[in-house]
């Protein structure tokens, strides 16, 4: 797929397009939605602030997930609640399970790590491209590709052991 | 295998998505915290390379303030800065040029008179008198236009006493009466 530099919009276009995804999307990798929606907002805030940089970017959105999703893992290390170092098979936190699409898998995703998670978000949700997260991630396309593969690969078990 | 995998990932992420109402976005709310939350990360600089203080400057006129860096040493400089950011300001221009203002002592009295500076040079430079003769909508915008014709017609340096008194609510115009009967 092939990365279209964006026109430079204003911040007020690029917070109403964005925010939405961006805030479930940082959601659903950390897991936390009080947290997730303080970690953007806090991310948005940094892109107001240096917005001529930014919105000049290929994909601003990109770089405000990365911002946000570093935020969070800060925070986690302050008050030590570093969610994707929980022990394999502890039982993740899923909402109640009322309000869980598919609580099989929602399950599965809470016991990624959160790197591999943050890829399944990227692709599953937000549809992204492997260039663009890589660009999101700051990491290569190859190391997307691979924490795509493993991510869908310990899915697989997973889900097969529950089934 | 891995197809009905991420057919079910996405079918998930999108039925957990619409089962989350997030309100209509607000650009206003990030705006609002970028210019007015303090920043202890962007400090001042202290002296003997120590860290200084977090520095914040409140911009007349609005509910905006910046914090800022302190900037050039030379004092012409910065005030060439500050003139140039706070035209920028009033057009609705760049914020980040704010990084390199340096307040010393009163910022909000100093970005004032700047701002005044600023609006008297581009007076002079499109060969106005002083400062751009203020129009006064006659369509009910204007609280009162009587007096709004009348402060328009002060010269520059008294309608900068009446709005820093009457609207910023400062002691200029005390302060201004007792230095005028200390000449007298």
């Amino acid at each position: 797929m092939e990365l279209t530099a964006e026109p430079v919009r204003s911040f007020e276009d690029f917070y109403r397009a964005e925010w939405p995804g961006l805030r479930r999307a940082v959601g659903f990798v950390v897991q936390d939605r009080e947290l997730a929606g303080e970690c953007v907002d806090e991310a948005m805030t940094r892109a107001y602030e240096r917005w001529a940089q930014v919105s000049v970017m290929e994909r601003p959105a990109g770089w405000v997930y990365r911002v946000a999703v570093n935020e969070a893992r800060n925070r986690g290390r302050r008050h030590k609640v570093e969610r994707d170092k929980q022990p394999r098979g502890s039982l993740a936190v899923v909402p109640g399970a009322d309000s869980v699409a598919d609580p099989a898998i929602a399950a599965a995703i809470a016991r990624l790590p959160l790197d591999q998670r943050s890829a399944v978000v990227l692709r599953y949700y937000l549809d992204w491209s492997t260039e663009e997260m890589a660009e999101a991630l700051g990491v290569a396309t190859g190391t997307v590709k691979s924490r795509l593969h493993r991510a869908l690969q310990r899915l697989e078990r997973s889900l097969g052991r529950q089934a | 295998m891995t197809t009905s995998i991420e057919a079910r990932l996405r079918a998930h992420f999108a039925e957990q998505a619409a089962r989350d109402d997030l309100g209509e976005p607000d650009p206003r709310a990030a705006v609002t915290r970028a210019l007015a939350a303090p920043r202890p990360t962007e400090q001042g600089r202290g002296r003997h390379g120590r860290p200084g203080r977090p520095l914040r400057l409140a911009v007349v006129g609005g509910p905006a303030a910046a914090r800022v860096h302190p900037g050039p040493r030379d004092r012409k400089q910065r005030r060439q800065l500050a003139g140039i950011c706070v035209e920028e300001e009033a057009m609705g221009g760049a914020h980040e040029r704010w990084d390199r203002l340096a307040p010393r002592g009163r910022p909000a009295g100093w970005v004032c008179r700047e701002a005044l500076d600023a609006a008297r040079r581009r007076g002079h430079r499109v060969g106005g008198q002083g400062c751009p003769p203020a129009i006064v909508p006659g369509d009910g915008t204007v609280a009162d236009p009587e007096i709004a014709a009348a402060i328009a017609r002060l010269p520059l340096d008294q309608r900068s006493v009446v709005v820093l008194h009457f609207h910023l609510g400062w002691q200029a115009l005390r302060r201004l009466e007792s230095t005028l009967a200390e000449q007298a």
